[in-house]
């Protein structure tokens, strides 16, 4: 079970609805039971990133800045390139 | 005609949890989803706000307290317990023609399309809440509900032409090309904009310093739970409590600002598939011109700048509340300024000291008028029954989006002097701004070298 995190200001609406809408997409895959997904405010970044295995980012991280995979939360929010996002994370999820 | 509306004050009557709960069902199954799916996030609204009206009486009851103990302690009167956006804009969605913005905003959005006056798809449902809390506020300060749903209208217009005019500046700022902001918080632009154009004068652009350091530091003065900590316990000291009851309500306001974000992020659950639709159609229907997708603000939230200015600024805020004559406010959950702070990103293009300036200038504004709204969001916490507020108790939103426009279209709506005459200066002020924003905008396209 892999634990990502979607970071927003405040945890409740555009991390949410990527969580949301990552959940779902893991779930048709039938690879639902392989992640945990929670939205959370992007101050706690630094308690989080301990205990989680993916971050998904709704904002530019620069490259190498945390110790576990990071990946974009955008194309989620607009369409547009959700199949190629969503590919990267499953390899991820199903190390 | 009688049937229908007896029907529907029935369905009001059963209150809000079953009222939405039936209302976004409904909505779901006329954007075609299965019935199991509609019904479940139908369900979730109702459930969210039933998790709201919990926490929000926790707070009454822990918080809500102590201050009283602090008001007959000090003698200073701030009967108004601030709840942050996070259960404002919950509130706000049991008001009883909310569910009519969905449509409403939706209507807009697509007859802007048809027309070309915008270029923006607003995928962005979460704000519906806060044209609902235009809406209700309008409302409940005129007494007509229709004079509320034509300002939150206007306010959907409005947000669509300022984020076309404004798809640059968020491309420079965040990199992300094709994507708009129609966030409400941006018409703020239309009062700071004069102020910003002031201190560009004064003040040169090149004034400014690294903000990652100073945030890394001092960033988990920004974790809810430590917020809501600290700002517990100050308000235990001057309530006169002991060391015990101190800390005891210390970890109980850090429960309720870490609580808020947990039931709120339902109501996300909830309006996503709506969303999921709705954004569907529309891409379908304009699909053969190009369109900027249009996303709540925190894409922007990766910037230190923001959260910099907020921490630092929240002793300013409770020192102005104590204060300011007037002031009825005990800031609380809306501490972290974002509705000032991040327009004054965005005008400034993150200039820290004119962030900084406008921030402190901007706070007395923000607590009158979260002042001025306070009966009524304590009037609506008790009509629609799921909160009770005690007696000499009000709630009220500190920090609130548009505050200035909110408190001006409602004063302009009972047709007060003042409320005309600041209704015309926004109207001369918003041609201003619109005109000096697009202008710029288009500079920053040229520089950025993007073509049509």
């Amino acid at each position: 079970m892999k634990k990502i995190i979607v970071a927003c200001g405040g945890g409740i609406a555009t991390s949410q609805t990527v969580a949301v809408k990552l959940e779902n997409l893991l779930k048709e895959k039938g690879l639902g039971h392989k992640a945990s997904i929670e939205a959370i405010n992007i101050n706690s970044i630094p308690t989080y990133i301990k205990s989680s295995d993916i971050y998904v980012s709704i904002t530019q991280e620069p490259e190498g800045k945390y110790d576990i995979p990071v990946f974009s939360g955008i194309p989620f929010l607009t369409g547009i390139g959700v199949e190629e996002e969503l590919e990267k994370i499953i390899d991820i999820v199903n190390t | 005609m009688g049937y229908v509306e007896v029907f529907f004050q029935g369905l009001i009557d059963m209150g809000a949890p079953v009222f939405l709960t039936i209302i976004l069902t409904a909505l779901g199954l006329i954007f075609r989803m299965k019935f199991s799916r509609a019904f479940s996030a139908g369900l979730t609204l109702g459930v969210a706000l039933v998790g709201i009206n919990i926490v929000v009486d926790f707070m009454i009851t822990n918080v809500g307290e102590a201050s009283r103990s602090f008001v007959e302690i000090t003698g200073i009167q701030l009967g108004a317990l601030d709840m942050g956006w996070p259960p404002a804009l919950g509130l706000a969605w049991t008001w009883e023609f909310a569910f009519l913005m969905f449509p409403i905003q939706i209507l807009v959005n697509i007859l802007m399309l048809s027309f070309r006056w915008t270029s923006c798809v607003n995928v962005d449902m979460w704000n519906v809440g806060n044209k609902v809390c235009t809406a209700f506020l309008v409302a409940y300060v005129s007494g007509h509900a229709w004079l509320g749903l034509l300002f939150a209208t206007l306010q959907s217009i409005l947000e669509l032409k300022n984020a076309d005019y404004t798809r640059y500046r968020l491309q420079k700022l965040t990199g992300i090309p094709g994507v708009s902001m129609p966030h409400p918080m941006f018409l703020s632009g239309i009062w700071f904009y004069p102020f910003v154009k002031i201190m560009d004068k004064i003040l040169p652009s090149t004034v400014n310093f690294d903000a990652q350091k100073l945030r890394d530091k001092i960033g988990i003065f920004g974790e809810t739970h430590v917020m809501g900590f600290l700002i517990g316990c100050l308000i235990g000291i001057f309530g006169g409590y002991d060391i015990r009851s101190v800390l005891t309500l210390g970890v109980q306001a850090g429960a309720a600002l870490m609580l808020f974000p947990l039931v709120a992020k339902l109501f996300t659950t909830a309006l996503t598939p709506i969303s999921e639709s709705a954004t569907a159609y529309m891409k379908k229907r304009f699909s053969n011109r190009a369109f900027t997708i249009g996303l709540d603000w925190p894409i922007m939230a990766g910037r230190s700048e923001h959260w910099l200015i907020m921490i630092l600024t929240i002793p300013i805020i409770l020192v102005y509340s104590l204060i300011l004559p007037g002031n009825l406010v005990l800031p609380f959950g809306g501490l972290m300024n974002i509705c000032m702070v991040v327009p004054l990103f965005y005008l400034t293009m993150g200039n820290l000291p004119k962030m900084a300036i406008g921030t402190i200038i901007g706070i007395p504004m923000q607590l009158y008028v979260a002042s001025y709204f306070a009966p009524h969001f304590t009037a609506l916490a008790n009509a629609t029954g799921g909160v009770e507020v005690p007696q000499g108790q009000m709630l009220a939103w500190f920090g609130m989006d548009i505050s200035e426009l909110r408190y001006i279209v409602a004063e302009f709506s009972l047709f007060t002097p003042i409320g005309i005459a600041l209704f015309i200066v926004t109207v001369g002020l918003s041609i201003y701004y619109f005109k000096g924003i697009k202008k710029e905008d288009l500079q920053i396209k040229k520089e950025m070298g993007i073509e049509d």
